[in-house]
């Protein structure tokens, strides 16, 4: 307990003090009086309410989009027989192996432009230099610099999707069949009865896809260059040495903005918290 | 209510069959049940009526209507399953009334019928519990009233009872009996259990093996075992069944290890048969007048009656026999029954032969 408190303490004891006690070695673990100061400084320097803000509409926009995209592909592949249905199962499984670090240049590459795949394909078939299609050669749509370009390519998820699936495997078929003995519709058994039941298992892969989302680090780097649109945790690390920040690393407010930035996903875990209980301890499945 | 036709249903999974061509007519506000060991098929056969499970070829109608093609809600049924599959995350009353919600009905007509369903299975005070807080029995009595309230045109009971211990099962078995009568429907239910069938049932469908083996009312399937599937399979304790070859000549059946049953067939022709005899039909006979002896075995004391083993020549065979009766019986017994209550099968096939007097036609 203690070893993991204690560098949370330190940064927190070190948002507290003015610079030159900082800097002091060793530092004081008493805190000192300059928090509210501190915190100031840190929202005040470059964009830091602003990017604050942006890695909360990243974090929700993941979280949200990623559950209702792999609750409704788990409920397609678990309940419904439709052609290469395997296929398309093991589609989505095998997308599990690769991390964003792998597929980020490709990725960047369509975020750059999201029509550039369908021009590169019709130039391989040799439509590009029929009449008519010059608009669609030359058009480009970019999502760098946005919302979407920060959320849509970390939506998709195999692993929320296989969780799912494995839940919904676990379902006794008896109540998909008592449903439809009471007259449910496909949509009516999801809503009624298949959802409900998840909702344990919905909050705790939303808790952990939620810290995941926030803590991006990679992709919002790459994906944004203004400093009005990228994320908490990447204008954090431009403070320190090395960075783009001034000559000198002002430690005590670099620790302001990490509390600041460690501040959501603690309230995420201790808010969600009495769920998770609940779903360890409720036994009516 | 309905009567339900099923006529030369098949059905296989990939190229294993599973129901051989199936013919069964149930008229109105009868009680079926479908008896057969496990992986006979009844259970098919009867989620094939529910439409959870695709017919191959053939057809049910049920009110006259080909339901073939038709999904479930459509199909006017109601069904109780083994393990009861009520929804976890719903009250009783959430459960009871799940149906009554899809089909639209306003509020206060669905908390009306829940309420008078509720005072007559008993649940009123259970309304607000989830299903985990429930036992056995109460479960049981939420998906009945589950399949009751929307007033189905048949009821469809997948093995309700097995889940129950023996004295709510012997119990629910008489609720479910009253239940069927004043509801007035057609039901279809299956088991394993022969005292289950034997008691609820207007008439008993003895399936194995995907075929219907004999359908008819409990005592005449009890008394006339059209094959020695059923005659093992009804009845307890089990039916005694020696083998032998049937001799016209001498108007009886020689057993294969020695004895003689003189029970005339209506046959002329030699064959190799099988006898059965009930337990409950055998008495100990003198030397001279019994049929078969043996040596007296074990002694199983059930109260109102006793069951004495005897090992024959041919086997074990089976005795109930009045309570005081064992200890006055010698270490040889000789056994015998009346002719009317021997009957003949078969060894082939297993079907059984008409015996020769007209006092026992079937």
């Amino acid at each position: 307990m203690a070893t993991i408190c204690l560098p949370l303490y330190y940064a927190f004891v070190a948002a507290t003090l003015p610079l030159d006690e900082v800097l002091v070695t060793p530092m004081s673990l008493v805190p000192g009086t300059r928090l509210a100061d501190n915190v100031m400084a840190a929202l005040a320097q470059g964009n830091f309410g602003r990017q604050l803000f942006n890695s909360a509409v990243m974090a929700t926009g993941i979280t949200v989009g990623k559950l209702a995209v792999s609750i409704l592909s788990a409920y397609a592949i678990t309940y419904f027989r439709f052609p290469f249905r395997n296929a398309a199962f093991w589609a989505i499984f095998l997308t599990l192996m690769v991390p964003i670090e792998v597929r980020i240049v490709p990725t960047y590459a369509i975020a750059a432009n999201v029509l550039g795949p369908f021009q590169s394909l019709m130039a391989l078939v040799g439509l590009d230099a029929s009449p008519g299609f010059d608009l669609v050669m030359k058009a480009k749509w970019s999502l760098l610099d946005s919302y979407l370009g920060l959320t849509l390519p970390l939506i998709a998820s195999a692993t929320a999707t296989f969780l799912f699936r494995q839940f919904f495997l676990t379902v006794p078929d008896e109540l998909l069949e008592a449903a439809r003995l009471d007259g449910a519709s496909p949509r009516q058994f999801f809503t009624d009865i298949l959802w409900p039941m998840s909702r344990t298992n919905v909050v705790a892969l939303a808790v952990i896809v939620f810290i995941y989302s926030w803590n991006q680090y990679l992709w919002p780097l790459l994906i944004t260059t203004d400093n009005d649109m990228t994320t908490a945790v990447v204008g954090m690390s431009r403070l320190l040495p090395g960075g783009f920040s001034e000559s000198e690393t002002r430690w005590n407010v670099v620790m302001a903005s990490a509390l600041l930035v460690m501040l959501p996903p603690v309230t995420v875990v201790l808010a969600l918290q009495r769920w998770f209980v609940k779903g360890l301890v409720d036994t009516d499945r | 209510m309905a009567s339900i036709q099923i006529s030369k249903v098949r059905k296989s999974y990939g190229s294993q069959a599973v129901i051989h061509g199936i013919d069964i007519d149930i008229a109105d506000r009868e009680f079926i049940v479908i008896l057969g060991p496990s992986g006979c098929g009844k259970s098919t056969l009867l989620r094939m009526i529910a439409g959870l499970e695709r017919i191959d070829d053939g057809e049910i109608s049920i009110a006259g209507r080909v339901v073939n093609e038709l999904e479930p809600r459509e199909r006017d049924v109601a069904m109780v399953f083994q393990n009861y599959a009520l929804y976890p995350h719903m009250s009783v009353f959430d459960n009871v009334s799940y149906a009554l919600k899809l089909s639209g009905k306003p509020r206060s007509a669905i908390a009306e019928s829940v309420g008078a369903l509720a005072r007559s299975l008993g649940l009123t005070d259970l309304l607000a519990r989830k299903p985990g807080q429930l036992s056995g029995g109460q479960r049981q009595r939420v998906a009945l009233g589950r399949a009751i309230i929307r007033r189905p045109k048949v009821f469809l009971f997948d093995e309700p009872l097995s889940n129950l211990d023996a004295t709510l099962r012997a119990q629910m078995r008489a609720e479910l009996k009253r239940l069927h009568l004043s509801l007035e429907a057609t039901s279809v239910m299956v088991t394993h259990d022969q005292i289950e069938a034997m008691t609820m049932a207007s008439r008993i469908v003895v399936m194995n093996r995907g075929r219907v083996e004999q359908i008819g009312a409990p005592m005449e399937v009890y008394r006339y075992p059209q094959t020695d599937f059923v005659a093992g399979f009804i009845g307890s304790p089990q039916i005694n069944l020696v083998d032998g070859v049937y001799d016209p000549s001498r108007g009886g059946v020689a057993l294969d290890a020695g004895g003689f049953i003189p029970k005339p067939l209506a046959t002329e022709a030699s064959a190799k048969v099988r006898v059965g005899i009930r337990p409950e039909h055998l008495v100990p006979a003198p030397a001279d007048t019994a049929w078969l002896t043996g040596k007296r075995d074990i002694v199983e004391e059930l109260g109102s009656t006793s069951l004495v083993h005897v090992e024959t020549a041919s086997g074990f065979m089976a005795m109930v026999v009045p309570p005081d009766l064992p200890a006055r019986l010698s270490s040889q017994i000789g056994l015998r029954a009346r002719i009317e209550d021997v009957h003949v099968f078969a060894a082939e096939g297993g079907q059984r032969l008409a015996p020769a007097t007209s006092g026992d036609a079937r």
